[in-house]
């Protein structure tokens, strides 16, 4: 007997055997769940069983990720995953990394199948949509209580507006009775009095958002008095949900910002509100002041008062006027009389010179006249007996008396003899005549 | 004035607002409407304001037997 090996040799030794296996270390294995068990630690034992027998499995927790569903007893699925030998039990099981319900395409269907039911009754026309409020003060909330689409919204409703009141209905949001805690949610927030609700969870598989898909939460969202938005997954994942609800939202983030309103932009709103209020008005007193300033200035102009002044200045005005012309008149004719007086006066005077000088010269005259002047010089005045004056030979006739006129009296002569002009010289001789007077 | 039959909500109000500015900004209104406008609009903004009252709220739970509690 040499060929003895111990239960440690033999476990081993098959165990590498599966190790080497190609085909066992990466395989797909359908069956249905049975015997399953959530470990505390946070692996999963169960079994799959098919009609000819059955076949140990785990997923340990660090392959929970593969689990996107509540997996139950009875569940058809599909595992993926490696074998490999459990040497304390001298067992072989599957380790597995993933599980899918191999139902998920006929989920698919189902979901088409819902979807154009419902569209036939109308439970997606706009019609029955009831528009979102902007500015909401208690919205409601029917999601998990765990989970990141809560802790998502309530980060929004902090920074946007804390003032807004947010309700929370802890719903299941996957497996077992999911449809119905979010059916319950929706009644009863419905009730509650909010002014919107949002319906929704994070993201998942088709399986996990399959609630989502259910007619009773549908007929739930379409008989809600309160307008729904609808969160459910993310962008890309759409759900009857979606379809009857009074909005869509991608994600919870984004219904938590279509339902939340911002606190600092309502705030800005009615600071603008109160300014253009205020410089509406003020505007309109400006233009009213110019308006009053306007009319009065107007009336001013108008008054009888102001009209008397006018009628006062333009009265003063023409006085004024008048006064000046005759003022000037006055001035003129001041002047002109001036100067008519001064050429008067002078044209007077220069005739009194005249006058005079022609007087003086007619004193000279008349002084030259004057017989008893000339008298002087030597001449004497001939007159005959009757005091006639005698100036010609004719007048006299020898031995007639006459009377000679002297400075100091007369000279009784007699004539003896009368000479013509022509026998002169022998009286006087040759020489100057002195006749002249 | 008619007494206004239900209270308006914040949306009605503001488009109210906006009414009221517009027609404050037009050309032929009257002083006394004006004024009116400007009363009527600091009322409807105060009543706007006083619909929210800036208490920080605790997000709360409502529980399946209609409870609200707390929710952290």
């Amino acid at each position: 007997m040499n060929n003895v090996y111990s239960v440690g040799q033999i476990n081993n030794y098959i165990r590498r055997m599966f190790q080497q296996d190609i085909l066992l270390s990466r395989v797909y294995v359908r069956g249905e769940v049975s015997n399953l068990k959530y470990h505390t630690s946070g692996h999963i034992y169960f079994s799959l069983k098919d009609e000819t027998g059955t076949l140990s499995c785990v997923m340990f927790a660090g392959n929970r990720k593969g689990l996107s569903f509540s997996m139950k007893n009875g569940d058809k699925v599909i595992c993926a995953g490696n074998f490999d030998v459990y040497t304390r039990g001298g067992n072989y099981q599957m380790y597995v990394k993933a599980i899918r319900l191999e139902g998920a395409g006929l989920l698919y269907e189902r979901f088409l199948k819902l979807k154009a039911e419902l569209l036939e009754m109308g439970m997606f026309d706009e019609a029955y949509k009831k528009p979102v409020p902007k500015y909401a003060r208690r919205v409601g909330i029917v999601t998990a209580p765990t989970g990141a689409a809560i802790r998502d919204i309530q980060n929004i409703g902090r920074r946007r507006n804390p003032y807004v009141q947010l309700i929370l209905y802890p719903a299941q949001v996957q497996g077992e009775g999911a449809a119905e805690t979010i059916v319950r949610g929706i009644e009863m927030l419905d009730k509650a009095g909010v002014d919107v609700i949002i319906v929704g969870r994070g993201g998942g598989s088709i399986e996990d958002l399959w609630a989502f898909n259910e007619e009773i939460v549908a007929r739930a969202i379409f008989n809600c008095s309160t307008p729904v938005i609808s969160a459910v997954g993310h962008e890309t994942d759409t759900t009857i949900a979606d379809f009857v609800a009074d909005l869509r939202a991608p994600t919870p983030s984004a219904a938590a910002e279509l339902a939340i309103f911002d606190y600092s932009e309502f705030a800005d709103t009615i600071t603008r509100y109160r300014r253009r209020l205020g410089q509406g008005t003020e505007r309109r007193i400006i233009k009213a002041r110019g308006d009053v300033r306007y009319y009065e200035v107007r009336l001013l102009a108008l008054s009888p008062k102001n009209r008397l002044r006018d009628r006062r200045r333009q009265l003063a005005d023409k006085e004024e006027r008048m006064t000046n012309i005759l003022k000037r008149r006055i001035d003129e004719n001041r002047m002109r009389a001036d100067a008519i007086s001064r050429r008067m006066s002078l044209m007077a005077e220069r005739s009194l010179k005249q006058r005079q000088k022609k007087y003086s010269m007619l004193v000279e005259r008349m002084r030259g006249l004057n017989p008893l002047d000339r008298l002087k010089a030597g001449f004497s005045f001939v007159s005959d007996g009757e005091g006639r004056a005698v100036t010609r030979i004719s007048e006299v006739e020898s031995g007639q008396i006459l009377n000679i006129h002297v400075t100091d009296g007369i000279i009784k002569a007699g004539v003896r003899e009368i000479c013509g002009r022509e026998n002169l010289e022998e009286v006087y001789g040759s020489g100057e005549e002195r006749t002249d007077n | 004035m008619a007494v206004e039959k239900k209270e308006l909500t914040i949306e009605e109000s503001f488009a109210k607002l906006d009414e009221m500015v517009k027609k404050m900004d037009s050309e032929d209104i009257s002083l006394e409407e004006s004024f009116r406008l400007y009363e009527e609009g600091m009322k409807l903004l105060l009543a706007v304001g006083g619909k929210i009252d800036a208490v920080e709220k605790k997000m709360q739970a409502l529980m399946p037997d209609g409870e609200e509690v707390p929710f952290e």
